[in-house]
């Protein structure tokens, strides 16, 4: 091809490629403004974990579905009524990995996963949560006043 | 080693042994992303486990998918080592759709957790379908404007064509296989080959 052609084809698909760039214009933001805005997360989203303190029989299942054996079951065997009873139940959130595994199997349904995503603090040590901590209400995001929720839509962001 | 090699920076390491500017030996330690389906795979054939059917497309939808962010992800800093800056941002556009369809399914846009021993951890939500369908329309779309950004653009063209050309044959010898091996001309699937998930049922 001489040098002409080619310049003529490059003009062309340069040209093709900056009329993509233009059209963007006509579109919707596909960025929303995160500390104002948030997106309203699913229900079956994995975020913080809410612990039930009553319901829970210390049976230690969570320990061992958790893939590092986290959760700290802190129990005593009461010999007079037979039955063990729940002192003390401790997560670390730094070493939390969020797999969601011990939802399906712990027999009592005392665990769930809140909404919550946003855990982090200016200590580390304040993320090491003890049954009180856990057992917390989430934040929900809609209840919010300060704070416009985004609807996640996948026909928002195609337009 | 990390900025001249096309892979995503931080996934492959080389320990490169230099003589003055030459590079005289090379060692890759590769940080190997295995996807769950071959920790479920193993233990399903071993224990002779049946999967059933709707579970098995289930678990295909969802690796392509991956395969498609993950391709996704190559794009971008590919485009921005050569140079164009602005696909990087478009596909974390087409990521999000993607991360969305994972969360309605699994609960988390990226570590998912959803294959088990004989299927899949839950089913999938009553729109799921749909919204995969409409993705897989946008997506098409997205593609024609990325054919249109880079196949034809001719600074791409000129700093990649020709560069890099591995015959068939040394491409066996090699031990290449996925899209290289395809691209060099000889006809392997391995998914069809090895019998992976049902994938022989597709075209």
């Amino acid at each position: 091809m001489n040098y002409g052609h080619q310049t003529v084809l490059a003009v062309r698909y340069i040209g093709q490629g900056f009329m993509i760039t233009l059209s963007h214009a006509n579109r919707l933001p596909v960025t929303i403004q995160y500390p104002y805005e948030k997106l309203i997360t699913l229900e079956c989203f994995r975020g913080r974990i809410h612990f039930e303190f009553d319901k829970c029989i210390a049976c230690e299942v969570c320990v061992r579905v958790c893939p590092i054996d986290l959760p700290i079951v802190d129990w005593k065997f009461e010999t007079d009524i037979r039955k063990k009873r729940l002192l003390n139940y401790n997560i670390d959130f730094r070493i939390c990995i969020f797999c969601g595994n011990w939802v399906e199997y712990c027999p009592t349904n005392c665990l769930s996963m809140t909404e919550e995503y946003g855990l982090s603090t200016y200590d580390c040590h304040e993320l090491n949560c003890n049954q009180i901590a856990l057992g917390r209400l989430p934040m929900s995001v809609i209840d919010d006043y300060t704070i416009r929720t985004i609807l996640n839509s996948i026909q928002r962001k195609t337009q | 080693m990390e900025p001249h090699h096309p892979s995503m920076h931080g996934v492959l390491r080389l320990i490169v042994t230099l003589d003055g500017e030459d590079v005289v030996d090379c060692e890759p330690i590769l940080a190997t992303m295995f996807t769950e389906a071959i920790t479920v795979n193993g233990p399903e054939q071993l224990g002779n486990i049946q999967v059933p059917k709707r579970a098995s497309y289930i678990r295909v939808i969802m690796l392509e998918l991956s395969r498609i962010t993950s391709h996704l992800l190559w794009l971008g800093p590919f485009m921005a080592d050569i140079g164009a800056q602005t696909p990087f941002f478009y596909i974390f556009r087409e990521r999000e759709l993607v991360y969305d369809l994972f969360e309605a399914a699994t609960g988390m846009r990226m570590m998912h957790n959803y294959f088990r021993i004989g299927g899949v951890a839950v089913d999938l939500p009553y729109g799921w379908l749909d919204k995969c369908l409409d993705f897989c329309d946008y997506f098409l779309t997205g593609i024609v404007e990325y054919q249109k950004l880079i196949t034809r653009n001719p600074i791409f063209l000129e700093r990649v064509e020709g560069i890099g050309v591995i015959g068939g044959e040394e491409a066996i010898n090699w031990g290449l296989s996925g899209p290289m091996l395809r691209a060099s001309g000889i006809k392997w699937d391995i998914q069809k080959v090895d019998h992976y998930e049902c994938y022989d049922e597709f075209d």
